[in-house]
């Protein structure tokens, strides 16, 4: 029960201070009622939708309602960025235009429409534990609670002059970004808008990657040399699409600033007196700070948000070690199954396993790369080697497609595991058979004592 | 005027913004987070829908540079009210120097610009190429949109297997092979076992014979002849295999080594073939495989079976296998080849090279942008107006610098 209250009570708050922030802007003021008539047809439609699949016993495919809240949320952040590039600076072209009923409606809608939805969905789901009679009221009790401020800041925001602080075309990129930040509800929808959109980008960039070359008839091969091939791999990793992830993000916040900027300074020429024309440029640059200001702290709360899901998409990923023995059926060999209860290697993650062999520890790395093939080696590299205190710095770990050496922080793309040299782990012979990994003691033991002795000669840094 | 306006619509950057963003949303709309690239480009490509979309943003990037190019073919208004809407206009003191049109088309000239006089005003522009960069990339998109629409249209395409001496027929044209250049070392080095890294041909070439013409081949740019298009996709070994049924010449894939192929011997079961290494070289902490690729050594065991494979190299002897007795001819090779009919290439080449010749043309925009300039006489005073494509701020500074300075003011 307090959950659904809390939870209610947290996104109608987000939803009602942005309302009161668009409701206290002068030009949309006079509006205001409109965009009240949208939210509450919003609430109403959402609840009505959610409560269908339920009545109907069918379980509810949130994926559609997810696409389509990043649409509209990309919708009210790129509008904002629209206006501003159709009606540029003051005084250059027409002034941006009053929104109409209709179109504040809408805004309305769609600020709360489908976070209600996602609430109706998640206190529906509680109430087949709690009951509805225990869950119901407190889901409104939150509602209302979480929408007060829509009645208790509205005047008292519409007397802080918020056009000294925006445009209309700007009030709506700092909207679009808060709701970037603070759309949908955790606990019902698993994603954020901007990892969506960096794995869209990404799977269309691949793709697009992909089709180039076989359209221009240069697709890759294992192992015939390709044009272009090299230049291929590096846009299909992940830093061109999280590139333009970024460039999506802060072109809006960008073009209001370059519309702040570019405004030239008043023209005080046919000023006499000095100190009216410092104050007359003062008060110019007084305003250009007020109208920055927003749109500052929607690019650092956005520069924080893509760090965020930089490191959700690509976290530093390490299992713990595995322990090994000797087959009982094959002696001296360990064997590795490929698909186990922990998982199928096809899964493309970095696996780790030790083998204990009297007082020796021997942790070694197993990992399928993208062409089916396996690669295995220890979990040291020929170059880096941590004092020993420094635990946490030894072996590697996986950042998505690349694995990477915890010393250094090189990054050893995968499919060159089993290629020694370089901060690539030690490679270690083994043989595939059937779904096992095949892996003969005494390789494994030679080559972790080869490197024990490359150790003892000072070769490590 | 209905044309003008219907050249205004259709060349907006802003139909191509709405284009976009119909494309965007049905991409997003239809993914779910999941891979759905091709099922976009089918319906981008294959439905009327998409093909409507294609052919209006071909024609958008056409009638924008369309626009812009008559735009900046028209003179510029010089009247009081179109210079007081210029990024910066200036009413000149009584005191001014500077009192009439002529002698402001005499500074104008000192400037670099050329006035054009009109009844009392004037007018002065620079840069008008300066859409240039911006049209060859708009040519670039709309040349390879349209190619890409023709590459799904007017496009057969067919592979063909051969062997050194070999003919065969492909999208009716018969091709032989003259000779199959692998451009593959006699050793190869591979660090472990039953790895597929390191091993790489940068070189395979074949030379093929059609139509009465020799030409060569190569796993890289594909070579067009008599209309065709054709390129190596894979290279294996053409290894003859003889049993008391006959030959089999078995098209073996065992490239790189590690590689396993199956195939069928004297119509009985399968066999599992991998290329088997000469010797195991330890270099430093690694022991691999050194295989002779030239004549290669092959393990062949019988698919599912557990016991140890046969070792046998191609051109030696014979072996038994499951009571079977089989000789292996000296290998060949064989190249597949792809051989593409694709009229429409050459104009996703050139459209591609537009693209990339617009965008790196881009750069001198920095520094290339139009200026202009109007004045007109007005209650005896001259009227001056100013504008730049870009920079509006630091343009109406300059304005500012030159109407404070002589021979503005004295």
């Amino acid at each position: 029960m307090l959950s659904s209250f809390f939870i209610t009570f947290r996104e109608a708050l987000q939803c009602g201070l942005l309302i009161v922030l668009l409701a206290g802007y002068p030009e949309l003021r006079p509006g205001r009622r409109a965009m009240y008539a949208g939210i509450t047809c919003g609430l109403a439609l959402a609840l009505a939708l959610a409560l269908l699949p339920a009545l109907s016993g069918r379980m509810p495919d949130i994926g559609h309602w997810i696409n389509a809240r990043y649409i509209s949320e990309c919708i009210i952040f790129y509008l904002g960025a629209a206006l501003l590039a159709l009606y540029g600076p003051e005084g250059k072209h027409k002034p941006e235009p009053t929104p109409s009923g209709a179109g504040l409606f809408t805004l309305g809608f769609l600020l709360f429409f489908f976070e209600a939805h996602s609430l109706a969905l998640y206190n529906i789901d509680l109430s087949t534990l709690d009951g509805a009679a225990k869950i119901a009221p407190a889901a409104a009790a939150g509602l209302v609670i979480g929408l007060l401020p829509i009645w208790l800041l509205e005047k008292k925001i519409a007397s802080a002059r918020l056009e000294r602080f925006f445009s209309p075309g700007s009030l709506l990129v700092t909207v679009g970004a808060i709701k970037f930040i603070t759309g949908g509800v955790p606990e019902v929808e698993d994603g954020d808008i901007l990892i969506g959109v960096q794995q869209g980008l990404q799977h269309f960039v691949e793709g697009s990657v992909d089709h180039l070359q076989s359209l221009l008839m240069i697709g890759q091969h294992p192992f015939i040399e390709t044009p272009f091939a090299g230049l291929a791999d590096y846009l299909r990793e992940q830093r061109l699409s999280t590139a333009l992830t970024v460039a999506f993000v802060m072109a809006p916040p960008l073009l209001v600033m370059i519309r702040v900027f570019s405004r030239p300074d008043p023209e005080v020429r046919g000023l006499d007196v000095a100190a009216q024309r410092r104050l007359k440029k003062a008060f110019f640059r007084r305003e250009m700070a007020f109208l920055s200001t927003p749109v500052i702290v929607s690019l650092m709360l956005l520069i924080v948000s893509l760090h965020a899901v930089n490191a959700s998409v690509n976290p530093l990923s390490e299992p713990e070690p595995i322990p090994v023995m000797e087959s009982e059926e094959r002696q001296g060999v360990i064997l590795i199954s490929l698909t186990d209860r922990i998982g199928d290697f096809t899964d493309g993650k970095l696996r780790k396993y030790v083998f204990y062999s009297g007082r020796d520890k021997v942790v070694f790395l197993a990992i399928m790369k993208p062409d089916g093939s396996v690669g295995l080696a220890l979990d040291e590299c020929e170059i880096c080697k941590p004092a020993e205190w420094n635990t946490s710095a030894i072996g590697y770990a996986q950042r998505g497609d690349h694995l990477v050496c915890k010393y250094c922080m090189s990054p050893i793309a995968i499919p060159t595991v089993n290629e020694p040299g370089g901060c690539n782990p030690i490679p270690v012979p083994f043989a595939i058979e059937k779904d096992n990994i095949a892996l003969r003691l005494d390789d494994l033991m030679r080559v972790h004592k080869a490197a024990r002795d490359m150790e003892k000669k000072g070769t490590h840094f | 005027m209905r044309h003008g306006r219907l050249m205004a619509y259709t060349g907006s950057p802003w139909l191509m913004a709405l284009i976009v963003f119909i494309l965007t949303s049905v991409y997003v709309g239809t993914s779910f987070g999941g891979a759905t690239y091709w099922p976009f480009m089918d319906f981008l490509l294959k439905s009327w829908p998409g093909l409507v979309l294609i052919a209006l943003l071909a024609i958008n990037q056409t009638a924008w540079s369309v626009r812009l190019v008559l735009k900046r073919r028209q003179p510029l208004a010089a009247e009081m009210d179109a210079i007081k809407a210029m990024d910066v206009h200036e009413h000149l003191p009584p005191d001014s120097p500077m009192k009439d049109t002529a002698q402001f088309a005499r500074w104008l000239r000192a400037q670099g610009y050329a006035p054009v006089e009109t009844s009392g005003s004037l007018w002065a522009r620079r840069g008008r190429a300066s859409i240039l960069p911006g049209m060859v990339l708009r040519a670039g998109i709309a040349l390879s949109l349209i190619a890409l629409v023709a590459s799904v249209y007017f496009v057969a395409a067919g592979q063909v297997l051969l062997t050194s001496g070999q003919k065969a027929r492909v999208l009716g044209q018969e091709v032989q092979a003259i000779s199959i250049d692998p451009g593959m070392p006699a050793e190869f080095l591979q660090a472990g076992t039953n790895v597929r890294g390191g091993f790489t041909l940068d070189d395979i070439k074949v030379t093929l014979r059609s139509g009465g013409r020799e030409f060569t081949a190569t796993g890289g740019y594909p070579v067009r002849i008599s209309g065709l298009y054709y390129r190596i996709i894979h290279l294996g070994y053409a290894q003859p295999a003889n049993t008391v049924r006959g030959q089999d010449i078995l098209m073996l894939d065992v490239l790189p080594p590690g590689s396993v192929s199956t195939h069928e011997i004297g119509g009985t079961g399968a066999y599992e073939f991998r290329l088997a290494p000469e010797r195991t070289v330890k270099k430093g902490l690694v022991s691999g495989g050194l295989y002779d690729l030239h004549t290669p050594r092959y393990a062949i065991n019988p698919r599912g079976g557990k016991s140890e494979a046969v070792v046998a190299r191609s051109g030696e002897g014979f072996f038994k296998l499951q009571g079977m007795r089989i000789t292996l001819g000296q290998a060949g090779l064989y190249v597949r080849l792809s051989v593409v009919d694709y009229p429409a290439m050459p104009l996703l080449k050139l459209g591609l090279r537009a693209m990339a010749l617009g965008l790196l043309m881009m750069f001198v925009r920095l520094g290339w942008y139009e200026r202009r300039f109007a004045a007109t006489m007005h209650e005896g005073r001259l009227l001056v107006g100013y504008s730049e494509e870009f920079y509006g701020k630091w343009g109406v500074f300059k304005f500012r610098r030159w109407m404070s300075a002589p021979p503005f003011t004295s």
